[in-house]
């Protein structure tokens, strides 16, 4: 009940300020930490430590920044967003597809080798601990399941269909969210970034259209309520300063992807090259109950965005989107696998911070104050 | 692997996830479909639930009013609102203190109603029942229940129901039952209720009275047991039936009293039906008609001895006439002889002539005595014609005309104007109305006049004898048409007769559909008969009869006769006057006699009596036709047994007609004639 007051108390406080801004997600990982896991396994107890010190040091910093809503992080996240949640699993494999990027590296995926599909820990759990640090809102971030299919090998498994493990697939994802909103996550993200890679895989649109049926079946058993603090992010997807699918146009993924049934929506924009086209085609097909965070500042970009600038994007965006369906985010996690050194901790919260003031300056004017 | 093999491998499993996240889409909209469906045929059936709650609600006569448990209305119907005459807004029906606050006014002392309420809330029990009387006059019976919902108790359920018509007419009822068994107990009879199954649930004193004089009541349903051993069980069959049928039940029984006698009693029971026609009571009565049953026994007994009497009257009566033949017909020959005879004097002969006269007048009274008794034992049948009234009257008038003028007295006949036809026995009018004219003439003295007339009057015949007789009082009237019933009965007037005449004629004429009415202006001043009859109307459409009686043929002589009689002198008489008259006679004076003298004479015609000894004529009869020679030989039955039974049994032994003693000469001489 205690933490309930709070939250409304603080939603009331971001409230005051006419745009909202909330972060994606994750921040780099102290080096410490990033050179312990490297020599031990993502769950070894010797971690816990240098694990809690994280995200206490994540958090305590990025309330430092002024954002009015936190995250762990993803301090703990191990190894990346995309497989936090079946890292371990007994009935997996090392050697699943892989995911290239444009700077030439890619990101091997885990290769599901037997059912029943179950996941090997939610994102609950990290919520737990970050709660306990934060004086603000926490936002929490999951993988959507459209990106966890991939997990299924092209050749059916024996005893265990692929039909059979959509159905697990989206039981468990809808028990993740379930979990997080009970515990009090103030937003509950969910991760689409292979939204655009499937227009990527699949220019005809339909590998797409079935990704977004895939998440809407997970979101259609929320409540609307609930819908309003669910949200989707995508971007072209963001490691060691690289995008797998930055060139993939939005005029063909942001019509479908405004149909999936979450209040919220992520969208990088800073590192578009022409932003108003991009905004043009939110405002056509955005809907009345979806709120829009567009990225103001772009993790893969070294460079530090003034407030001003953000202040700029703001107002640009703002000339295309109704203020109150508005808010402004980052691009994208500022490293969303464990061992991303790309971006330093210090750049990370110097972009919140001026995404979080450029983003006030921008409501102070749109507020006439 | 190359690069463009991965991408190649990445793109082939998204596909094949694509393909099964289509058929999993698919299959969730269909069980969205489906959920979709099922969702709303259970949101229809909750609506149907609601509105048929809701209407059950408003279709009882019951006030309802559901609460919960902290007092909160959830529930009531639009009687509730009516019954208490509730004017709060929905708002503040919401709560049952607000209620209880409007309603208190009903009673003189609402804080005792209130308190009730209370101690409901604070006990909580199960079920509670209270009588509410409300100033106003009204009962209502107010009840509530908890109501469980899931096994939990989610409040309570109180109805209301205004009982005061029930009560009213309860009290009604009881002052009606108060009533009744006042009225009861006035009664002479016994009176008792029963259920509908028979129970009797009530005695009045009276029955108390009969069978327990220390006004004990009996047990319920024990009264079978006072019924007569031997009556009981019709008694309780026809009681069972009665509760079964729903019909009315009447008995009569014998049942026993305190003194230990019985007494008869009569028994009735009626349903008391309601207005839907079910039995709701049995209203029975006990009378005593111990007097009226032995009064009706001995009534009975009596009558039955009176009809022993008549009938052995009329056997006595029938048997009279019979005897009385018997001597009539030698008497009758003998003198027929003697009017054969040419030598006779003059003295002889008027003799001979006072004789017949008085011989006929002793057949015609031993006839109507006949006639009488087998018209008060139904024997008699109308051998019915289309007659012409006019030659029954020529007839009748004839008949009588010696009488009267051997009396002195004058006869006149005025004749219809035009004839009149009937439809009856010519020789029954022909006597009836002779009947009338010897009656006038009976009681008329020397000198006195008969009229006689007859006229239509609209469709019927109309008969007027009237006389200068010695008349009638006005009591002598009504009876003059009974049996054996004298206007005169006096020593002096020794042609009264047997009485039986004036009888004979109302019952001969009753039989033709006719009536006859008699008159006078009083004693000496003469009397008057009038006889209607059915006239037919279409007379002109009617085969005329032929005139007057056909001629009989010639005499046929030398006939041979075998005569039979056991009665020797009305034999010989018989035998002589044939004899006499040319025919060849043979005698014999019994039934073998009778076959063997057949056999040997071999007569053209047999007078044979039927009383025979050794054979009687039946049998001797049987016997001549059995043989060959006596097939066509003559049959004539001579017997004083003239009743349509015995002419059929003549019939079928196989006589060709049938005789009565006496046998009037002339008659017989006609019938000889005419056989072939």
């Amino acid at each position: 009940m205690a933490l309930a007051t709070e939250c409304l108390n603080d939603r009331a406080r971001i409230l005051d300020m006419l745009i909202s801004t909330e972060p994606i997600g994750s921040i780099p990982r102290p080096l410490a930490l990033i050179d312990a896991v490297a020599e031990h396994a993502g769950d070894d107890a010797v971690l816990e430590p240098l694990y809690d010190e994280a995200i206490r040091d994540t958090i305590e910093r990025f309330e430092a920044t002024g954002s009015p809503v936190v995250t762990d992080g993803e301090q703990r996240k191990y190894h990346n967003f995309w497989t936090y949640s079946v890292h371990g699993l007994p009935n997996t494999a090392p050697d699943g597809f892989k995911i290239p990027f444009e700077a030439g590296h890619t990101r091997r995926m885990l290769r599901l080798t037997g059912g029943p599909f179950r996941y090997q820990r939610r994102a609950d759990i990290y919520l737990d601990k970050a709660l306990r640090y934060a004086k603000v809102p926490v936002k929490q971030a999951i993988i959507s399941p459209s990106a966890l299919s991939l997990m299924y090998p092209l050749d059916e498994i024996p005893g265990y269909s692929r039909e059979e493990f959509i159905h697990d697939l989206l039981n468990e994802h809808e028990t993740e969210i379930r979990n997080c909103l009970q515990k009090g996550a103030f937003k509950v993200q969910v991760d689409f970034t292979e939204g655009r890679l499937a227009v990527k895989l699949d220019p005809s649109g339909e590998l797409l259209r079935r990704f977004i049926e895939m998440n809407n079946m997970a979101l259609s058993r929320f409540s609307a309520e609930d819908r309003q603090r669910i949200g989707v992010h995508t971007c072209p997807g963001g490691d060691r300063d690289s995008t797998h699918s930055a060139d993939v146009d939005y005029a063909e993924l942001l019509p479908s992807l405004f149909e999936l049934k979450a209040g919220n929506f992520y969208v990088a924009l800073a590192g578009e090259s022409d932003r108003v086209r991009v905004l043009k085609i939110i405002r056509e097909h955005m809907k009345p109950d979806q709120r829009i965070f567009v990225g103001v500042v772009a993790p893969i970009d070294p460079r530090i965005e003034t407030p001003e600038e953000v202040r700029d994007r703001t107002l640009e965006a703002a000339e295309h989107i109704p203020i109150e369906q508005l808010g402004t985010t980052d691009d994208c996690g500022f490293a969303p696998f464990c061992d991303d050194t790309s971006t330093s901790r210090d750049t990370a919260f110097a972009k919140i911070q001026a995404r979080v003031e450029g983003t006030a300056l921008a409501s102070k004017i749109l507020g006439g104050q | 692997m190359s690069p463009d093999d991965e991408e190649k491998l990445l793109r082939s499993v998204a596909m094949q996830n694509a393909k099964s996240i289509l058929l999993a889409r698919q299959r969730a909209e269909e069980e969205l479909v489906g959920a979709k469906e099922a969702l709303e045929l259970k949101t229809q059936q909750l609506a149907h639930s609601l509105a048929m709650m809701r209407a059950t609600l408003e279709s009882t006569t019951d006030g309802i009013l559901v609460t919960d448990r902290a007092g909160n209305v959830t529930g009531f119907n639009e009687k509730f609102v009516q019954m208490w005459g509730v004017s709060l807004d929905r708002e503040d029906l919401k709560q049952h203190r607000l209620i209880l606050n409007e309603t208190g006014q009903y009673f003189d002392e609402p804080s005792y109603f209130l308190e009730r309420i209370q101690s409901i809330y604070d006990t909580s029990p199960p079920e509670s029942y209270d009588l509410l009387e409300l100033s106003d006059g009204r009962v209502i019976e107010r009840f509530s229940k908890i109501q469980f919902v899931d096994g939990q108790n989610a409040g309570r359920v109180w109805s209301f129901q205004d009982i005061t018509q029930r009560r009213q007419a309860e009290r009604q009822l009881q002052e009606s039952e108060k009533e009744f068994r006042q009225l009861a107990d006035a009664m002479p009879q016994i009176v008792w209720t029963a259920k509908p199954d028979g129970t009797v649930d009530y005695y009045n004193h009276r029955w108390f009275e009969y069978v327990r004089p220390d006004n004990q009541p009996a047990e319920d349903g024990d009264w079978d047991r006072f019924v007569h051993a031997d009556d009981r069980a019709p008694v309780q069959r026809r009681w069972a039936d009665a509760l079964d049928s729903g019909e009315p039940y009447k008995v009569e029984c014998r049942i026993v009293g305190a003194d230990g006698t019985y007494r008869w009693f009569l028994g009735r029971a009626l349903p008391v039906a309601d207005d839907r026609g079910n039995i709701v009571r049995w209203f029975g009565t006990w009378t005593d008609i111990h007097e009226e049953k032995e009064t009706a026994d001995e009534l009975r007994d009596v009558a039955a001895r009176l009809s022993e009497a008549d009938r052995r009257k009329d056997e006595f009566i029938a048997m009279l006439a019979h005897e009385l033949r018997n001597p009539l017909a030698p008497i009758r020959n003998a003198l027929e002889i003697m009017r054969a005879t040419d030598d006779m004097g003059t003295g002889l002969r008027s003799a001979s002539e006072m004789m017949e006269r008085q011989v006929r007048q002793l057949v015609r009274l031993v006839d109507d005595l006949l006639d009488v008794s087998r018209i008060s034992r139904g024997k008699i049948n109308l051998r019915r014609d289309v007659i012409e009234l006019g030659s029954v009257i020529s007839d009748a008038t004839d008949a009588a005309r010696e009488s009267c003028e051997s009396g002195g007295v004058e006869l006149s006949v005025k004749p219809a104007a035009i004839p009149i036809l009937l439809n009856g026995d010519a020789a029954r009018l022909t006597q009836a109305i002779g009947n009338l004219l010897n009656n006038s003439c009976k009681f008329t003295d020397k000198g006195g006049r008969i009229e006689l007339s007859v006229e239509r009057e609209s469709d019927a015949a109309v008969i007027r004898v009237r006389d200068t007789g010695i008349g009638m009082s006005p009591d002598q009237i009504p009876y003059i048409f009974d049996m054996f019933v004298q206007a005169d009965t006096s020593l002096e007037r020794t042609g009264s007769g047997l009485g039986i005449g004036l009888k004979l004629v109302k019952n001969l004429v009753e039989m033709h559909g006719g009536i006859v009415e008699a008159s006078s202006a009083g004693l000496g001043k003469g009397s008057e008969f009038v006889v209607r009859l059915p006239a037919i109307n279409d007379f002109e459409e009617l085969p005329r009869s032929a005139e007057g009686i056909p001629a009989s043929k010639a005499s046929v002589l030398g006939r041979r006769i075998l005569v039979v009689d056991d009665n020797l002198d009305s034999a010989e008489s018989m035998s002589l006057l044939l004899a006499i008259s040319g025919h060849d006679v043979r005698t014999v004076h019994d039934g073998l006699a009778a076959v063997e003298t057949a056999a040997s004479f071999r007569p053209e015609i047999v007078l044979l009596d039927i009383g025979l000894p050794k054979l009687n004529g039946y049998e001797a009869a049987r016997r001549i036709r059995s043989e060959h020679w006596g097939k066509r030989m003559y049959l004539m039955a001579l017997t004083g047994w003239g009743q349509d039974k015995d002419r059929e049994r003549s019939k079928e032994a196989g006589f060709d007609c049938h005789l009565v003693k006496p046998i009037d000469p002339v008659e017989l001489m006609k019938r000889l004639a005419d056989v072939e």
